[in-house]
């Protein structure tokens, strides 16, 4: 071993991960290119990122575990509600505080709209329909780049999951030139069996459609934007856009690392390509 | 931060913390009930959360501490000696994690298997492998969590995939 191996084999981790500035990354390679020994090590490396990679895809969140932790936002929203209340009704009970203000009269109603505004705030029904949209498409993306699929492949699966786990893909958008269809994967979002079918944009970005046949679940049609003649729902979550839908039975997230405009764009296309599910 | 825009951005990192839950503990059960907890303490502590900066390493970070807390208290409760020793930062390699003898039977469990040899390591490298290679996230996210400088956790890296190296050595790649 040459006497910088050592320094050579550390730097090596950021020659990987492409950090490395390039006068760094020079050396490195000429050292590479004159060492008998890093270049094993630099291949060593390489297939210990595969296999760690490849551990990724094992697991995601189990159905009962989403289910339970929307329970918990729920109740904890709850909670956090009736806490607020607290403050206000210690300070009424201070003889100080109300002799003071000499307004009870006042502060009831204020004491009381607050209660009443309270007990009506219910948990936002998109929440969690959004949320779910956003991770199937950061699942659908990162399964698709990671594992590819093959056209012919992504037919029969379209059909298999129509037809073993009723959801409605056959009668989904299934892509065109300019938005072809590249993968679908089965998966469980909002308490049911659903499927991310995802599509590549001209400009190679990943577009990915979850479809849920979710009867239960309202998208409130007056909270959406007009789009040509529908109002889905639109919204900026971090770097992705979605557009949110329901059509028969069925909840539909098309989501995109694109602007609301563009979003906007693309929905129509998906929405007019899907007919309603049977 | 609205609170539904907190509960959405928590909630599409559901299978990222769960997967990162899973790699601390080692069980899917325990994995789920510290998902849940992290979502718990979460949201009961949203106000220390300052909108505009990083939620995923917020949420990782409730993750993990809780994960040591746990640890601590079950070891407590069980007033035995350390489960794994935390090595030093001197250690560089398998057998400094594991002991001369304590490789080989902990390399026969392992048998070429990434998962298992991941979880062989100490926590700290463990950790840091998962996020940094795993998960591939930034040097200074994964200091941010562990609370370290980030020439620790690139240390951390280096000497952790080593080890897994070693334990991986004697066998097929897959």
């Amino acid at each position: 071993m040459m006497d910088d191996c050592a320094d050579i084999r550390f730097r090596l981790a950021l020659l990987r991960r492409g950090e490395l500035d390039e006068t760094e990354a020079v050396a490195v390679r000429a050292h590479l290119a004159g060492c008998p020994d890093c270049p094993a090590e630099l291949d060593a490396e390489r297939l210990l990122d595969q296999r760690l990679s490849e551990s990724q895809l094992m697991w995601s969140a189990p159905p009962e575990l989403r289910r339970a932790v929307h329970e918990v936002i729920v109740r904890e929203g709850s909670l956090r509600r009736r806490g607020w209340r607290r403050p206000l009704l210690r300070t009424l009970r201070r003889p100080a505080v109300a002799a003071a203000l000499g307004a009870a009269a006042v502060l009831l109603v204020v004491a009381a709209t607050s209660v009443i505004l309270t007990r009506t705030r219910q948990p936002d029904p998109l929440t969690i329909p959004l949320a779910e949209a956003l991770a199937g498409h950061r699942r659908g993306v990162l399964e698709t780049e990671l594992r590819g699929s093959e056209k012919a492949d992504v037919d029969r699966v379209v059909a298999e999951i129509q037809q073993r786990l009723g959801v409605p893909t056959t009668t989904a958008f299934r892509g065109d030139a300019d938005l072809p269809l590249v993968a679908v994967e089965p998966t469980y979002a909002l308490g049911h069996p659903g499927a991310i079918l995802v599509f590549r944009s001209p400009e190679g970005r990943l577009v990915t459609l979850l479809i849920v046949r979710a009867p239960e679940v309202a998208i409130p049609r007056e909270r959406g934007t007009p789009v040509g003649p529908f109002r889905p729902i639109l919204r900026r979550q971090q770097d992705v856009s979605t557009a949110l839908w329901k059509q028969g039975n069925a909840v539909y997230g098309l989501s995109a690392p694109v602007d609301e405009k563009e979003i906007a764009r693309l929905y129509l296309k998906v929405r007019q390509g899907t007919s309603n599910p049977g | 931060m609205a609170t539904t825009d907190f509960e959405q951005e928590a909630l599409g990192l559901l299978d990222p913390l769960y997967r990162f839950a899973r790699w601390l503990t080692g069980s899917e059960v325990e994995a789920r009930d510290l998902v849940q907890d992290t979502f718990v303490l979460a949201l009961r502590s949203r106000d220390q959360f300052a909108p505009g900066t990083n939620l995923r390493a917020w949420l990782f970070r409730i993750t993990r501490n809780r994960f040591l807390d746990l640890r601590q208290r079950r070891r407590r409760e069980r007033l035995t000696g350390p489960d794994t020793p935390e090595p030093g930062e001197q250690a560089d390699e398998a057998a400094a994690f594991f002991g001369d003898r304590e490789l080989g039977r902990v390399q026969s469990l392992v048998r070429g298997d990434i998962t298992r040899a991941l979880a062989a390591l100490p926590e700290a490298y463990r950790t840091a492998i998962v996020l940094a290679d795993v998960e591939g996230w930034t040097w200074e996210e994964v200091a941010a969590i562990l609370a370290v400088p980030i020439g620790t956790v690139q240390s951390r890296v280096f000497r952790g995939r080593r080890a897994l190296r070693t334990l991986l050595k004697d066998y097929a790649p897959r």
